[in-house]
């Protein structure tokens, strides 16, 4: 576990660097929380009952929210771009040398990063929010608990996504073409803008059988009140399932890569 | 001036010659291209057939306004899209390279590299502008194909000049990233696919007058669309190739007052 907190003490030092740029960043996500607050607002004004009995207050902490949670659960950056990054310099041979399993390593490394990224760039703009925008609050201690719990769980089922994704660069040493395809596919079956139940009903099937709907909708639903009662716990459920499911595949996966990895001199 | 324009061309035809070695990556990179687009698009279309319109705007209406985005941001991604790394060639040393040879620098600078990516957000926003002039039954006189060629060298222009104003701030700080990347927020976070004006004043005159990435398709849509009646800021729709002119001229000003002022990191 202390190779967790080492990871988020380097990356609070790199974080703490560069104080403009933690002003700009900061800035830029108000900016989005501001598009989409302003999005669904026109989009409510104009017609109400296009909302299935959702409060404006419960979208707008959907959408805020899912701009907040965007600034930990990352897909453009993570896991994958790291290791694609050290396959491509040659030095992925240094994270294969240390006396670490390598998914806990990435893991470790990952969780830092998040873990800064939510004191950061998360707490604050969301504290924000609350100063300037109408949003609703969880209202029981056991639906707070739920969120944390579907935040906790998003990010494992991220995390192994992304692993997996990463480790196609040991084969074609680049992720370009698909990083883009992956980045699309992620943002558009996740939720993360727009809230799961809003897209037609062809599309359904779909998005429950994949794994992004329990990385951005779930957590959201369950904060703004969507997702309760027994709804609420066999999402929660879901999220375990697919966390299990996902370790058991990219541990498989991995292993097999590792076995016949031949690493070229850099 | 004609040195300059030689010294671009035969540093381009080098940059596609170097481009042409990797084809496989060609095709995959333009494939996600498309996908990238089709995936923002595809979020555009659940809320449209869901809303039916967005402050005023159907679904191909936000098609064409996405697509003119992407024109011009394509056109500007062949050639100028390492403006942006401008910051990484002075960390780097590579920029000092640059200043050891005997010709203009932001020439050198601007020839040095081509990006196929972009061919692939052209021939994208092409088949998409076509797909929304049928769909919306539109029907242009002769001349506006002409101001369609002229508005989308203007958003390119507009693109890449307030990228390039706000690099050559690495001249005296070493460090543009951050303000860059928060900067083309307003860019393809905001005007790339909404019509500006349901943001409010604040937010329209940020990318009217400071950042005024709206030109490259907001206000050159009004017209196109015929929506300049609409609005009382409809003649603005005239304006995008004269605002991408004063542009260029302050970036390349903005250029001159850096350079002078650069310090190597001596790496």
């Amino acid at each position: 576990m202390s190779l967790f907190w080492i990871f988020s003490r380097q990356n609070f030092y790199q974080q703490s660097a560069y104080r403009l740029n933690f002003w700009l960043e900061i800035a830029g996500i108000m900016l989005q929380i501001y598009v989409v607050y302003k999005l669904w607002n026109v989009l409510f004004e104009q017609t109400p009952e296009s909302f299935g009995g959702i409060t404006l207050p419960q979208m707008l902490t959907y959408a805020v929210l899912g701009m907040l949670l965007g600034s930990i659960l990352s897909i453009g950056e993570g896991v994958h771009t790291y290791i694609q990054s050290q396959v491509r310099m040659g030095q992925i041979t240094s994270d294969l040398m240390k006396p670490v399993d390598f998914i806990v390593h990435m893991m470790a490394r990952d969780f830092g990063q998040i873990f800064v990224r939510l004191l950061f760039f998360l707490l604050p703009p969301m504290v924000l929010s609350y100063l300037m925008f109408d949003m609703v609050v969880p209202t029981s201690p056991a639906q707070i608990a739920a969120f944390v719990v579907a935040v906790v769980q998003a990010w494992v089922i991220l995390f192994f996504c992304n692993f997996m994704f990463g480790l196609i660069s040991f084969k074609t040493l680049d992720l370009m073409g698909f990083s883009f395809t992956y980045f699309a596919l992620v943002r558009f079956a996740s939720g993360q803008i727009v809230p799961l139940w809003m897209y037609p009903d062809v599309l359904q099937p779909i998005l429950n059988f994949l794994p992004f709907k329990s990385v951005f909708y779930t957590p959201l639903a369950i904060y703004n009140g969507v997702l309760n009662g027994s709804a609420m716990t066999t999402a929660l459920l879901v999220q375990t399932a697919w966390m299990v499911g996902l370790f058991a595949v990219a541990r498989l996966v991995w292993g097999r890569i590792h076995h016949s990895l031949i690493v070229q001199g850099g | 001036m004609r040195d300059n324009l030689t010294i671009y061309l035969t540093m381009i035809r080098a940059a596609v010659l170097t481009r042409m070695e990797y084809r496989a990556d060609f095709i995959m990179g333009i494939i996600g291209v498309f996908i990238l687009n089709a995936g923002t698009l595809a979020t555009s279309w659940v809320l449209l057939s869901r809303f039916h319109d967005l402050h005023g705007w159907t679904f191909w209406e936000i098609v064409f306004l996405y697509n003119l985005w992407l024109l011009g941001h394509g056109i500007r991604a062949v050639f100028f899209r390492h403006i942006n790394l401008l910051e990484q060639f002075i960390v780097e040393g590579t920029f000092d390279q640059i200043l050891t040879r005997p010709a203009n620098a932001l020439v050198q600078f601007l020839g040095r590299e081509v990006h196929y990516l972009g061919i692939g957000d052209v021939l994208l926003s092409i088949t998409m502008l076509t797909l929304a002039y049928q769909n919306l039954d539109l029907h242009w006189p002769v001349w506006m194909f002409g101001w369609m060629v002229v508005i989308a060298l203007s958003s390119a222009i507009v693109e890449a000049a307030i990228t390039l104003l706000l690099v050559s701030t690495s001249f005296l700080t070493t460090r543009s990233r951050a303000l860059v990347n928060s900067a083309s927020l307003f860019s393809w976070g905001v005007v790339q696919q909404y019509p500006v004006d349901m943001f409010g004043k604040l937010l329209r005159n940020i990318v009217t007058i400071f950042l005024p990435f709206a030109f490259m398709n907001y206000y050159p849509a009004l017209l196109f669309l015929g929506k300049q009646d609409q609005v009382s800021w409809g003649i603005l729709t005239w304006y995008a190739p004269v605002v991408a002119l004063i542009l260029l001229g302050l970036s390349i000003a903005m250029w001159n007052f850096g350079i002078k002022r650069y310090q190597s990191t001596g790496s």
